[in-house]
């Protein structure tokens, strides 16, 4: 009996092992989404064309520092993200593939986001900050960020953490440009902080923070707040004045073989298919929530205005990209700083 | 015939300590033999080297004529050995039964394993708690489940490390008388690790005494008696005394008077043993001055403690009456003294 | 058995001196882009000697009633610890922070001390307290009883006694002290998913931020490290220093004890008080809470599910791996080379003062190369929790290994037992039931560990504890609730199987056919 069940142990163990440890078999295209939508297209990528994909979803934060942490020896092929700042950070460290196919039939706003090396492609767009506020507890919610250091505001306004939140940084990087550029905005950004900025993780912890009052005002990607305010009718978003245009970009992995590469360029294109941008829309939760940037796609979800309507702005990826991380060293330190 | 234990100049160190310096030994075949000392004498640790254990760092040992350790390349471990122990606290298996510890012990090629487990174990008497699990059992019994074990191994060499030491004294007696008639029946050669010395005059054929990691003795418990190779020796043996005493010219002093005993020693004081006689206190007022001064009744005797001048200690006799305290003589019979060097 | 001593020390290189080498060498090679601030260093260890200084003399006197004290307050003390002990720091801060979700208990004074500061006192204290009565109970275990009996015999009056106990016990409270200190300064669940280092930096959350957010800064996380490792080292060795010179106060001897005597009212208060406090902070609150938000909500939409099973997975090949290979290392260390153990003793202590956050960096950096390229991979993932599973696992088989008389091997031995046999019906048989606490103790610590998961998963494949940690971050608490219960719940199915498995097992047989 105890030899019986020293086997019984012994045979357990090692097949949750074997189950564990046995090597994958060849996964195909493998992707890391930040994107809510991104198993989804997979699925129907792999269902048109029989090309294997592996979608791996992650925040955004985690999949860029994963892609950072395998260096040169990348365990992924595509990577999909908001953010060309961040994308543009990758490239400085030398870890992305370059020449990726440009989307055909791109708007003017579209090909304004082309990356001058083809380092990445943008796929989409959402804004790096609009204000979701409670209309019930501020009855005159700011329009601009200067706005933000009035009275009034103090105490009441909250935000992500940048080096938690991916689309994050953009935010920050806006506010700084629009206060007078790097480093001379950090005096309104000080300013925010004196007058009792709140900080919170990623979006839904700050729109969590707005729906348990502790907060009146959050200040989080365009896609989260528009979907919050779907499902919390008595919250209000603002677009403020102007607004930092996020596009959500594609990566390719630096030293791909020819045939991913191949691979690779059928998904890039797969994506922006009037169909398949359809799709991003119905199944892509607050992601779904984005301004489609080629001629041929469909209109945005409805809660979104037109573009045209707002006053954008699209940062120089390449310049604030390389700031990410004295900027973000700054604030964490302004932040803490009493 | 081989010896079923050669020992030759076998030597352990532990730590930076030289526990076993270049011992030799050997012990005939079906034969008993005790192997006494003081504790940190050494005995464990050469039972340990004997049933392999451990290894030894010089010297080699055999087993009825084959070479288990060489210090060097040649070492046959314990399970190779064919030998069975028994241990001062059992170490009878806990989650095993009495008759599971047995039957696991016996040779595999056995016909029966429980059937032969059962007969050692109503062999010593314990089959009425076969099923038990040793926890459950007294002490006595649990050593009987024990040599009960180690006979189940048909072993060529039994080993017996202070096997009832942690026994009552009754239980002790008895199964003393047992372990010998079960050993003798058996036919089996045995080293039994004592500092009990019943050990060795009811079970030994031979006693070989440990001191300080060298065998100071070796031969039949008479030898040991007769001829007691140092002080612990001669305690051992049951000698009294164990006095410092000065000695001038080969001649001891005690009370102001020079005795002369057949033992010689060079050194200025010597350690002075005596056997039942050697001293006792004179009737008739002479002998040596001393004072007597207690008096106790101890196991049917009196012991007496005199103050002698010139003696660092109290001197005992025992004597059939009491003692009044106060001057008295002793007389010394010199022909009953062991005097050892301090 | 040099050639397996020297294999195994190549092996424990490997997995521990390797990969630290190469962490915390980069400081010295690398500037850290985004400097070094000592912020988050020294808040770190002001929260660490603060907590300590709270949780050593409470933990020195629950100790000292666990020792000599019996009675139902005792026992519920006792268990409310071990509760504490084996609880995840992040799982009670999750059912914490579900508790701060209304916005009554959220803006309530409470509340806002609770979402500053304060709370990461509160948990911290809460997490330490169990590591300081347990290393304060060992030092008790050791103490005879005679020292104070004696005292009362000779007469000494009360407070001279007081005072005399007190001196006595200080070996105990430094070693609460010390121990609490260390689990303080190195815990990363709580300030993980508090979330209030964005306001109040903390060292270990300081570093993973380094390694896990971008822009990634090795290096800088890098010399954290040192801080945290001297700083933990400096801590164990004032408390050996302590122990050397107040331990023969507490041991002399040979050491008697008495049994455990019945609580007085007044101890029964203070302790059955302090029970129901620590049931009610530690257990009760938290646990409930995460109870009633795991059954609210749409509980058909539980994300990321798998992760229960695939660490529970993770969790019982690491452990059967880290205890394989600890009683390997007590076997050898149990042989004739003395230099071995010396050598074990100073590897295995040291890894004591890195916790697992850092070993996760060191493989990080250490396997993801053109040699060893085991970074993103399952099987760097449980050598990483094999890795810092092992002292533990070498302390408690030694433990269990230490407690049994190794006459009982040796007889084994000598009788000729087959070495299957003796694997098997011998040495298994007799550590069956220590091994598999063990073995849970291990699979549970694996199971809810975080930060080697976070740092070393294998993206697509989430361990429990990012799962948790990532639905705390989005304020999806009733995913964290569910993913936690669950997790506890399989834990639970498991160790009652395992028990009456290995019960049915090693059960006695009937007495009844005993005679022969």
């Amino acid at each position: 009996m105890r030899r019986l069940f020293a086997g019984v142990v012994v045979a357990v163990i090692v097949v949750i092992g074997a189950v564990l440890l046995w090597p994958a078999p060849d996964a195909g295209l493998v992707v890391y989404s930040g994107l809510d939508y991104g198993p989804t297209v997979a699925a129907a990528f792999t269902k048109e064309t029989g090309i294997k994909v592996d979608i791996v979803r992650l925040s955004t934060g985690s999949l860029l520092a994963r892609i950072a942490s395998q260096g040169h020896h990348p365990a992924w092929d595509l990577a999909w993200f908001d953010g060309a700042t961040a994308a543009m950070s990758l490239d400085q460290a030398g870890l992305l593939a370059h020449h990726l196919p440009a989307p055909t039939n791109l708007n003017a706003t579209g090909k304004t986001m082309l990356s001058s090396q083809g380092a990445y492609i943008p796929t989409g767009m959402t804004l790096a900050g609009v204000f979701i506020y409670d209309p019930a507890r501020l009855a005159t919610p700011p329009t601009s960020w200067s706005d933000l250091t009035q009275p009034a505001y103090q105490g009441q306004v909250g935000m992500n953490d940048p080096s938690i939140s991916g689309p994050t940084y953009p935010m920050l990087a806006g506010m700084l440009s629009n206060a007078g550029g790097w480093p001379q905005g950090q005096n309104y950004v000080e300013a925010l902080k004196a007058d009792g900025l709140h900080m919170f993780d990623k979006n839904d912890a700050t729109l969590a923070a707005l729906q348990s009052q502790a907060i009146s005002l959050a200040i989080v990607q365009s896609s989260a707040a528009v979907y919050f305010a779907a499902a919390h009718p008595a919250l209000k978003v603002i677009f403020p004045s102007p607004a930092f245009a996020l596009p959500n970009v594609m990566v390719e992995a630096a030293g791909l073989k020819d045939r991913q590469r191949a691979d690779a360029a059928k998904f890039m294109a797969f994506v922006m298919r009037p169909d398949i941008q359809k799709l991003r829309q119905t199944h892509g939760e607050a992601d779904g929530d984005y301004w489609p940037i080629t001629t041929d796609a469909p209109a945005p979800l409805p809660g979104l205005p037109g573009l045209g309507t707002l006053d954008t702005v699209t940062l120089d990826p390449a310049r604030w990209g390389g700031l990410e991380s004295a900027i973000n060293s700054w604030f964490a330190k302004a932040m803490t700083d009493s | 015939m081989s010896a079923s234990l050669t020992i030759t100049g076998v030597s352990r160190k532990l730590g930076q300590r030289l526990v076993l310096k270049d011992i030799s030994l050997t012990l005939g075949q079906g034969q008993f033999l005790v192997l006494a000392g003081e504790s940190g004498s050494g005995k464990t640790t050469l039972l340990r080297l004997a049933s392999g254990l451990d290894r030894a760092d010089t010297g080699s040992i055999h087993i009825h004529g084959r070479l288990v350790d060489d210090a060097k390349a040649a070492f046959v471990p314990a399970d190779k050995r064919k030998l069975a122990m028994v241990f001062q606290d059992f170490a009878l298996w806990p989650h095993l039964s009495c008759l599971e510890n047995v039957a696991l012990a016996t040779p595999p090629d056995t016909a029966n394993r429980n059937a032969a487990a059962m007969a050692l174990l109503d062999r010593l008497g314990v089959a009425a708690v076969a099923r038990r699990r040793p926890a459950q059992l007294s002490g006595g019994q649990q050593q009987r489940v024990g040599i009960a074990r180690a006979l189940a191994a048909k072993p060529h060499l039994l080993l017996l490390d202070e096997p009832l030491s942690s026994l009552d004294m009754e239980t002790r007696i008895k199964l003393r008388d047992e372990l010998l008639e079960t050993v003798r029946e058996a036919g089996i050669s045995a080293l039994l690790v004592s500092h009990d010395p019943e050990d060795c005059w009811q079970l030994a054929d031979h006693v070989a005494v440990l001191e300080g990691g060298v065998i100071r003795q070796h031969g039949a418990p008479r030898d040991l008696w007769m001829h007691p190779a140092s002080a612990y020796i001669a305690r051992f043996t049951g000698a009294a005394g164990g006095l410092s005493v000065p000695v001038v010219d080969g001649a001891l002093e005690i009370g102001g008077a020079l005795i002369r005993i057949p033992d010689k020693i060079t050194t200025p004081r010597g350690k002075l043993f005596w056997r039942d006689g050697g001293v006792r206190m004179s009737g008739d007022g002479t002998g040596i001055a001393a004072e007597a001064i207690s008096t106790h009744f101890d196991a049917g005797k009196f012991r007496v403690r005199w103050k002698v001048p010139g003696l660092p200690q109290p001197l005992v006799t025992f004597e059939p009456e009491p003692v009044s305290t106060g001057p008295g003589h002793i007389v010394i019979n010199p022909e009953k003294f062991l005097l050892f060097t301090e | 058995m040099s050639l397996l001593r020297g294999m195994l020390l190549a092996l424990l290189a490997c997995l521990f001196i390797y990969p630290l080498e190469r962490l915390l060498s980069l400081p010295f090679f690398v500037p850290s882009p985004g400097g070094i601030d000592s912020h988050a260093y020294l808040n770190s260890l002001g929260l660490a000697v603060l907590v300590g200084l709270i949780v050593a003399p409470l933990g020195a006197l629950f100790a000292h009633a666990l020792e000599v004290l019996k009675g139902r307050a005792v026992l519920a003390l006792g268990f409310a610890l071990w509760v504490l002990f084996l609880a995840p720091g992040y799982v009670l801060t999750t059912g914490w922070l579900v508790i701060f979700t209304s916005p009554v208990a959220r803006n309530s004074a409470f509340g806002h001390a609770f979402l500053d500061v304060g709370g990461l006192i509160f948990l911290y204290c809460l997490k330490a307290l169990p590591f300081a009565a347990f290393v304060a109970r060992a030092t008790f275990a050791q103490a005879s009883s005679s020292l104070a009996e004696a005292a009362i015999v000779l007469g000494v009056i009360p407070w001279r006694r007081r005072l005399l106990a007190l001196r006595l016990a200080l070996p105990a409270i430094a070693a609460s002290f010390t121990i609490a200190a260390i689990e303080t300064i190195q815990e990363f669940g709580i300030p993980a998913t508090l979330g209030v280092t964005t306001k109040f930096p903390i060292i270990t959350y300081a570093i993973y931020q380094r390694l896990n957010t971008t822009p990634t800064d090795f290096a800088g996380a890098a010399a954290l490290c040192w801080w945290l490792i001297l700083t933990a080292g400096l801590l164990a060795v004032m408390q050996l220093s302590v122990q050397a010179r107040h331990q023969a106060a507490l041991t002399h001897g040979r050491a008697r004890r008495n049994p455990p005597r019945d609580c007085a009212a007044s101890e029964t208060m203070l302790f059955g008080g302090s029970a129901a406090l620590l049931w009610l902070l530690g257990v009760a609150a938290p646990m409930l809470a995460l109870i009633d938000t795991a059954l609210s909500g749409d509980i058909s939409a539980t994300d990321m599910l798998d992760s229960v099973p695939r660490s529970l997975g993770y969790g019982m090949l690491a452990a059967s791996l880290a205890l394989a290979l600890g009683v390997i290392v007590l076997k050898l260390k149990a042989g004739r080379a003395r230099w071995f153990p010396a050598l074990l003793q100073v590897l295995l202590s040291a890894n004591m003062a890195v916790p697992g956050l850092i070993l996760g960096a060191g493989y990080v950096i250490a396997f993801n190369n053109d040699f060893l390229p085991l970074y993103g991979t399952v099987l760097l993932l449980i050598i990483a929790y094999t890795a810092a599973a092992l002292p533990i696992a070498i302390r408690l088989m030694g433990t269990a290994i230490g407690q049994l008389d190794k006459k009982l091997d040796e007889a084994a031995r000598i009788f000729a037992l087959p070495s299957f046999v003796r694997l098997i019906d011998i040495e298994a048989a007799l550590l069956a039931k220590p091994g598999l606490y063990a073995w849970l103790l291990v699979t549970a610590s694996v199971m809810y560990e975080l930060p080697i998961s976070e740092l070393l998963y294998v993206p697509g494949a989430t361990p429990l504890g990012v799962a948790i940690v990532s639905a705390d971050m989005m304020a999806e608490y009733g995913q964290a609730a569910r993913l936690a219960l669950l997790g506890l719940l399989s834990l639970g199915v498991l160790a009652a199987v395992l028990s009456v498995a290995l019960n049915f097992v090693t059960r006695q047989q009937p007495e009844t056919e005993a005679v022969p």
